[in-house]
């Protein structure tokens, strides 16, 4: 229902209307001093205005792009030409007193078709008009989407799991081994619920700069070996070949290694998703020419990215190839998480690609050291191996 | 006698393997339901349906290759074609407008495949 702000000083005035209207609309009634306009649909006052509904009258009349919010304006008993010009000018429409139910509806009717109209005016006019602004908004809308389905999709798979086990065991129906598959299913796509949300944790506290980066002395050479390794099992099942190479020493860098890992582990998985069967994943590491920075490449064979899509990789849900048509690494948020857990620690990330080809991304972390820490050996472990399980594409 | 006299076949379209899966084995638990087929992409449903000429389809909106949209306005340019159900995790109003002016009806994800039966057996024949 739509809602009418009553703003009439005539006491008979207001019990009128508000009998006439108060089976069909919501009503509000004006109180002293506050202005209550931003709620209503349509304001009915008569003379002698409020101030603030005057203002407000002349601010939207100058606005082009203002969504007509109608004010109705009550004659005095004496007639319609006993209103002031500023009254005239703040209104949209003028009804005579005392006031006829029928007139009323009309009238009412009138202004709000008029009300409807502007307002799909504006949302066209801010679609077409590439304002940075509402453009932002379109975006936070289509974000909420794919997050609310990348959420909603595992979930409604567990509970397709959860629904045979219930139905099954109360009939006694199903075979062990259908529910020992059911579990399995059930526990993939859990895990892979965790993982969206641990990202989306984590990119939240990356930016809100909430996240910490707890530095170590790492051998950044035998660190991927170890990433590398821990991927091999996965790798083999999709019979990939996956090579670590790494011709020289490379530099110790003080890294936070859980987010090393966690770039890497993105960048593999990345990698893997894409290359298909009987393909070749290579992870290179060696230092840069000037000994100043570390550099870490992961090329696929894959199918490769076309050029425009490259530009906006690394942000939140953007897919190479469009929207919403083909659902990728766990929703998006993989290569945006990449990106600000790189920043964190300064480190560069660029990509290459060629359709049909294949991908890289390098990864290049400046040389620095912290004092203290000896050379991390033996932390090379998954953190929290659980989230971190690959899973197949949907 | 008349309640589960008729045998529905049922082709379930949605790219996300473990959901067809799961949803494939929940609704062939029911004796009068059987699934006829599972399309990963708009190809597939097309092929299928030609193949199978299925009773209801269970059809996703968001597949690779081809939008579940195009699908639909294919499908009921049929003569005498199945009844659609759309199923989506997404309520985009315009999209649920336009696919039940299509014809079909359409259901949120996640939805249990009992209440789907439901729906199912009560259609109007």
């Amino acid at each position: 229902m739509e809602r009418i702000l009553l703003a009439m000083k005539d006491k008979e005035n207001l019990k009128t209307v508000s009998n006439f209207l108060e089976n069909n609309f919501t009503l509000m009634f004006y109180e002293n001093g506050i202005d209550t306009t931003a709620l209503a649909d349509l304001v009915i006052a008569d003379e002698g205005l409020p101030p603030f509904l005057r203002e407000n009258a002349a601010r939207s009349k100058k606005d082009q792009n203002a969504i007509l919010r109608p004010l109705l304006l009550i004659a005095p008993k004496e007639g319609i030409s006993f209103i002031g010009k500023d009254d005239w000018m703040a209104a949209d429409e003028v009804i005579s007193s005392p006031v006829n139910k029928m007139e009323l509806y009309t009238r009412i009717e009138a202004l709000l078709r008029m009300r409807k109209q502007s307002m799909l005016l504006a949302e066209q006019r801010l679609l077409q008009d590439g304002d940075g602004a509402l453009l932002a908004n379109e975006q936070l809308m289509s974000f909420f989407s794919i997050l609310s389905h990348e959420l909603k999709t595992p979930l409604a798979v567990v509970l397709s799991c959860l629904e045979f086990l219930s139905v099954s065991m109360a009939n006694d129906f199903s075979s062990l081994e259908n529910c020992r598959n059911t579990l399995e299913i059930s526990k993939r796509n859990t895990l892979r619920l965790l993982r969206i949300i641990n990202n989306i944790i984590d990119l939240t506290k990356l930016k809100t700069g909430n996240m910490k980066a707890y530095l170590h002395n790492t051998d950044i050479r035998r660190f991927l070996e170890g990433v590398v390794d821990s991927v091999q099992a996965y790798a083999r099942e999709k019979e990939i070949k996956l090579v670590f190479l790494a011709e020289e020493p490379c530099a110790v860098i003080a890294v936070d290694q859980n987010k090393l890992e966690r770039v890497l582990f993105n960048l593999l998985s990345n990698a893997l998703k894409f290359t298909p069967r009987n393909g070749k994943v290579t992870v290179s590491v060696g230092n840069s020419p000037d000994r100043k920075s570390v550099m870490i490449a992961v090329r696929d064979t894959g199918i490769g990215m076309p050029q425009e899509k490259l530009r906006g990789i690394f942000e939140a849900f953007s897919y190479a190839d469009g929207a919403l048509s083909k659902r990728a690494d766990g929703c998006g948020l993989g290569l945006a998480l990449v990106k600000s857990l790189a920043e964190l620690q300064g480190w560069g990330v660029r990509v290459e690609s060629k359709l049909g080809i294949g991908s890289k991304f390098c990864v290049e972390l400046p040389v620095r050291t912290v004092e203290a820490d000896a050379l991390a050996e033996g932390s090379f472990s998954v953190q929290n191996g659980i989230a971190y399980e690959f899973s197949e594409i949907d | 006698m008349g309640y589960l006299s008729k045998n529905f076949k049922i082709l379930i379209a949605d790219d996300n393997r473990d959901f067809a899966a799961m949803l494939s084995q929940n609704i062939s638990l029911y004796p009068d339901m059987s699934i006829v087929g599972i399309a990963s992409n708009g190809m597939d449903v097309m092929n299928m349906l030609q193949r199978h000429k299925p009773d209801i389809v269970l059809l996703d909106i968001i597949m690779p290759d081809m939008d579940g949209m195009e699908v639909l306005r294919q499908i009921c340019e049929m003569e005498g074609g199945p009844t659609v159900f759309m199923l989506s995790i997404l309520c985009n109003e315009s999209v649920v407008n336009q696919s039940i002016r299509l014809g079909a009806k359409f259901l949120l994800k996640p939805i249990d495949a009992g209440s789907i039966v439901l729906k199912i057996r009560s259609l109007d024949n």
